[in-house]
């Protein structure tokens, strides 16, 4: 009896991954989004889950209420109004250069459109927009590092693969910021955006909220959406906040970022690549400034820049670094949840029934060693 | 604070204070040869990697520390059939790993919980199936998912793509250990509980390498 129960556990703990697997599969590889009203939020690939939030074009805040994976569809609820943080920018020495390092975890996804296929296994279109992002960006006053190390096949070890790469990066490169740049898989219309009178692909952010860095993310995500909400409005078309990890534990500025989908036409994703490299070049504070602005782009209005002179001065504590501390904090919390937990695990196991005072000595001798006999078999393997 | 960190700093703080004594008794490890590895896997993770060949990079902290740990418990293993089951359960737990790689959906919001931890728990219930003791838990943890990436890569390089097999790349970050600690966990937890559940402390029980011992029998 009591082994079939174990056997019934060991089953049902294996049979979680098929439970999952056979909630997954929709009709149409993507999900809509509605909202109470019933018009389309946001079309992303795959499906979605309840809790997911989401941040739209034009800063509402909306949150997964129902998903039906198998239909392909969900719906949300509005939350709120999101004001977006005023761009403070970071008081910094006055040859700042922010480091980027940039991944593909999927190093196969592709363009349709320019690339012939949506997947190519030896190296897909996304690296060719990852690089020109890493381009971009050192022309903007980053200094940018890309990774093309592969991650083939595109299953769910990818993340698992890119992880050493990510780690690899932050131990070599110590980044500002990482990026891991991706191509969504829903119908072109969904990131067509059209900028200064051409097109090009807009560009969605998406954060984990299954992992202690997730305000810290979240804050710079909306810092970047203020900053090109200014600049070049619609350019991040918005940021979804799913449930997962996508490696964003590993550290606190770290985003995945959507260049259009695979029905985009290349094109207009390599278009978006530039103005994003201001945007975040802008965002992180490289050595540009207002007095300074970019050859036929406005000066950012609402961006607060310390001046060139004086840009050692101490920094004003900012909202993202109070989001980071919050983060902090939070893991903080979860290590002594975990402790808690542990504890009262160790503790119910040496309480018994009748006895619990004796007991909870026991416990005590067994913890700090003061008072405990000693231990025959660990002397004898001393 | 990412999870590896977490848990890692959990599991020192655990063995400072004494709380896996028993755990660490039955894998045959003091608590400063513990804290050793900790700290060795922690350190060797910022060392560079050493590069065998052009395809594969071995992290000192995320592959060869823990890989030396495993062949210390293997050979600390009681018996020679505990061996063996060892081995088996580090092979399940690869199969595994490989599998659940292939075949759960490759994006992590679709997923209940982080992939890190379903390696854990796969691995984990390997060894609970095959090897029933802590040793072979945590050898299969980590060793099912370094062979699983290891399967992986060899498979991608014999399809042609130049990928790179980074064994334990992501040190004390990389999903091996996250397994291998989930799956010392998971065991301790179903041998607690089916030791609760049988009574057999009362009688000066404990339940080790898949069956009950009197406490003079632990090995």
């Amino acid at each position: 009896m009591k082994k079939g129960i174990l056997y019934l556990l060991a089953v049902l703990l294996l049979g979680i991954p098929v439970a999952v697997r056979a909630d997954l599969e929709t009709q149409t590889g993507y999900c809509t989004v509605h909202d109470e009203n019933g018009a389309v939020l946001l079309r992303i690939a795959g499906s979605v889950q309840i809790g997911d939030e989401y941040i739209s074009s034009d800063n509402r805040r909306y949150r997964i209420v129902q998903a039906d994976a198998a239909a392909g569809h969900a719906a949300a609820v509005f939350v709120e109004d999101v004001i977006l943080p005023e761009a403070i920018l970071a008081a910094q020495a006055q040859e700042w250069i922010p480091k980027i390092a940039l991944y593909c975890t999927h190093t196969d996804e592709s363009y349709v459109e320019g690339d012939g296929s949506e997947s190519i296994a030896e190296g897909g279109g996304i690296l060719d927009i990852a690089g020109l992002l890493t381009q971009e960006l050192n022309e903007s006053g980053c200094e940018a590092i890309l990774d093309e190390t592969n991650h083939v096949p595109h299953d769910a070890g990818a993340y698992r693969r890119s992880r050493k790469t990510a780690v690899s990066l932050m131990k070599e490169e110590f980044p500002t910021l990482l990026l891991d740049v991706h191509r969504d898989a829903v119908p072109e219309d969904e990131y067509l955006h059209e900028l200064d009178g051409e097109e090009l692909s807009s560009v969605r952010i998406v954060i984990g909220r299954g992992n202690a860095n997730y305000p810290a993310n979240e804050e710079l995500a909306k810092t970047i959406k203020a900053v090109a909400d200014k600049r070049y409005p619609g350019l991040i078309k918005d940021i979804y906040m799913g449930k997962g990890d996508y490696n964003q534990d590993l550290m606190a500025r770290s985003l995945l970022l959507e260049f259009g989908s695979h029905e985009t036409d290349k094109q207009m994703a390599e278009k978006s690549t530039a103005y994003l490299a201001e945007v975040l070049s802008v965002t992180l504070g490289a050595n540009t400034s207002p007095a300074e602005p970019t050859p036929g782009i406005s000066p950012v209005p609402g961006v607060t820049q310390a001046p060139k002179e004086n840009r050692s001065a101490p920094a004003a504590p900012s909202e993202e670094g109070g989001n980071e501390d919050r983060g902090a904090m939070k893991g903080i919390g979860i290590l002594l949840g975990i402790l808690a937990l542990a504890g009262i695990g160790i503790a119910a196991f040496f309480v018994r029934k009748g006895n619990r005072g004796e007991s909870a000595l026991h416990l005590l001798r067994e913890m700090t060693g003061v008072g405990s006999r000693p231990d025959p078999d660990r002397e004898e393997r001393k | 604070m990412s999870l590896s960190i977490t848990l890692l700093t959990a599991l020192g703080f655990l063995v400072v204070f004494g709380a896996l004594q028993r755990v660490l008794d039955r894998m045959g490890l003091t608590d400063r040869q513990a804290l050793f590895f900790v700290a060795a896997m922690i350190a060797g993770t910022f060392l560079p990697d050493i590069a065998l060949g052009e395809a594969v990079t071995v992290n000192i902290g995320g592959a060869l520390i823990p890989f030396g740990l495993c062949v210390y418990l293997f050979i600390r293993a009681g018996t020679a059939w505990e061996r063996v089951r060892t081995i088996l359960a580090a092979l399940l737990g690869a199969a595994l790993v490989f599998a659940l790689g292939r075949w759960l959906p490759s994006e992590p919001e679709h997923q209940w919980f982080s992939d890190l931890w379903i390696y854990g728990i796969a691995a984990g219930l390997a060894a609970f199936l095959l090897g029933r003791s802590r040793r072979a838990a945590f050898v299969a943890g980590f060793m099912g998912v370094l062979l699983g990436d290891l399967l992986q890569g060899v498979i991608s390089r014999l399809q042609g793509y130049e990928v790179t097999i980074a064994l334990g790349g992501a040190g004390i970050l990389d999903a091996g250990l996250i397994a291998a600690i989930s799956a010392v966990t998971l065991t301790e937890l179903i041998g607690e509980i089916r030791e609760k559940m049988s009574g057999a402390r009362h009688e000066g029980q404990h339940y080790h390498n898949g069956h009950f011992q009197r406490q003079e029998e632990k090995s």
